[in-house]
């Protein structure tokens, strides 16, 4: 009785304080990026060589100088490319693969061998044998980060059929669910939003696959600007390369949540 | 219980029997359930005859045979080549690791249990994140050469950030419950933090530095390839140099053994753990 009185009061309180505590996160937040920067570029000023260390100044001036000559989009451009091909083709290849594994007994030993074995292989292992099979182009760093991508994806489409509570397996079949009509309407389902965190995880992956592969072989694409700018000191370039790196990350990581929520929300993806 | 739940995500073993397992009566799934190495070996085999089979239409050099793989491991066991550059990458792998799981569970810890210190690091920590720990690979050679110092500084920091990520998640799960009950007994902060906060996050700790593991020996391999003279990563890529495709073959086992070793260790240490807790 009580506490309905107080009710409304309460919550504009409580909204006003979580105003409060928001603000003082952003504060925070903005305090935190300034020390960041303020110790960046008294670091930079102690250094004796400007070339080893720029300054953030310097960072942000080489970041337009590569935005207008054009050469930062397309790395960006080459980089994604890569990654949103091999993640695709390794996710789905990694679907099919766990909901064979998870449907079949026989299938789940045959293959977990390999597996098994193989996802504890870096995609980077098999960078020189891929260029060799594949050639210098394309294919040969889409494969590397398709394979990346497949065992996750399997891994976590696996669990997510392991996961499926008997009591609705029970319930379709004693309902008379056909083998077909189970898999289709109960088992499928139950593993998408396993699968889509897998290949969430998966992302980070082919990230580093293809950042790797473009330091070790290839022409293009943000690996290859961060390891050839080594070979003119020019350390502003590699800056503004992992900064355009943990961009890109954040914002795919993050158009895949939202897409996945609205186009997948009823499976429960998110968190 | 809870230990089996945990497993099931990374770890393919069923201990239950399948979803689907009770009404099938196929060849194949007897034979699953009379024996799983049965199949194993089956699949194996088939694997390696595959192998064979395809190994004659292409030159060695492009696909060699299981049996020359198998001689130029056995050489390359002989002559300590294979040993002597395991020993490099796995020395490089366990100092960084130790390193970077130390601060990072430290940080991770200090970030968990005070509010100011989390929302100080969390802008770094969400951007960095989303960054290879690998594109760092470049400048750290720039700064501090090509000798040990980058490998190891690039281990620590591609472990940090992960065991530090997960050691904050562990800390946020600590059960509510848990805590109240224990500051209703008495326990001070110090005591709270030692005999709840620690224990409960462990688990999270250990799966944070078992990731971190492999990500470690990925990103080791291209600090070997692109600068290194010894470690299994200078080894593909001499072998690519010298385009001995079954040295490469050699590596790349190698590899996938040791990754393999370390995880199924982690896997041990967070059973243990788990059991201590949740017991």
């Amino acid at each position: 009785m009580n506490a309905r009185r107080e009710g409304a009061p309460q919550h504009a309180r409580a909204s006003r304080r979580r105003r409060l505590r928001y603000t003082l996160n952003v504060v925070i937040y903005v305090i935190s990026i300034s020390i960041f920067l303020i110790a960046w570029y008294l670091a930079s000023d102690f250094f004796a060589i400007p070339r080893l260390f720029p300054s953030p100044q310097r960072t942000f001036l080489t970041l337009l100088e590569l935005v207008e000559d054009g050469s930062l989009e397309g790395d960006i451009a080459a980089s994604l490319a890569r990654i949103l091909a091999g993640f695709a083709l390794g996710s789905a290849i990694g679907i099919a693969l766990g909901l064979l594994m998870g449907s079949s007994r026989l299938m789940r030993y045959a293959l977990d061998p390999y597996v098994n074995f193989l996802r504890f292989i870096s995609g980077i292992a098999w960078i020189p044998l891929t260029t060799m099979w594949l050639g210098l182009g394309e294919s040969s760093k889409i494969a590397v980060v398709a394979y990346v991508t497949v065992f996750a994806v399997a891994i976590n489409t696996l669990a997510g059929f392991q996961a499926i509570p008997r009591i609705r397996l029970r319930a379709a079949r004693s309902l008379g669910a056909t083998r077909l009509q189970l898999f289709f309407l109960v088992e499928f389902p139950s593993c998408i939003d396993f699968a889509l965190r897998g290949m969430r995880l998966a992302m980070a992956g082919a990230f580093l696959t293809v950042v790797a592969a473009e330091m070790i072989a290839a022409e293009s694409g943000l690996g290859f600007l961060i390891n050839s700018s080594r070979q003119f000191m020019a350390t502003d370039a590699m800056f503004v390369g992992i900064l355009a790196l943990g961009a890109l990350g954040f914002l795919v990581d993050k158009v895949f949540l939202v897409v996945g929520t609205l186009t997948l929300g009823k499976y429960r993806l998110g968190r | 219980m809870a230990a089996e739940r945990q497993e099931t995500p990374t770890s393919l073993k069923v201990r239950r029997p399948a979803a689907g397992a009770e009404r099938s009566t196929k060849f194949g799934s007897r034979l699953a359930r009379v024996s799983p190495f049965a199949i194993w070996f089956l699949s194996l085999a088939l694997f390696v005859a595959f192998w064979q089979f395809a190994s004659g239409f292409y030159p060695p050099a492009l696909l060699p045979s299981p049996m020359r793989t198998f001689h130029t491991f056995v050489d390359a066991i002989a002559s300590g080549q294979l040993l002597k550059n395991a020993r490099a990458t796995f020395g490089r792998v366990v100092i960084g690791f130790i390193i970077g799981s130390a601060i990072g569970v430290a940080l991770g810890l200090l970030a968990g249990c005070v509010r100011l210190a989390r929302l100080a690091l969390d802008p770094y920590v969400n951007f960095f994140r989303f960054v290879p720990a690998i594109a760092l690979l470049t400048p750290f050679v720039v700064w501090f050469g090509i000798g040990e110092t980058s490998k190891i500084l690039l281990i620590a920091f591609a472990t940090f950030f992960i065991a530090m990520l997960n050691t904050i998640a562990g800390v946020d799960d600590v059960p509510i419950n848990r805590l109240r009950a224990a500051r209703m007994l008495g326990a001070d902060p110090w005591q709270v933090f030692t005999l709840i906060v620690v224990p409960s996050a462990l688990p999270y700790v250990l799966t944070g530095m078992r990731i971190a593991m492999g990500i470690s020996f990925a990103s080791i391999i291209v600090a070997e390839m692109v600068s290194a003279d010894l470690g299994l990563g200078f080894l593909l890529s001499y072998a690519q140099v010298i385009s001995a495709t079954d040295l490469q073959f050699v590596a790349i086992a190698c590899l996938g053994v040791m990754g393999w070793g370390t995880d199924k260790i982690f896997q041990i240490l967070t059973r243990a753990a788990l059991g201590r807790v949740s017991g």
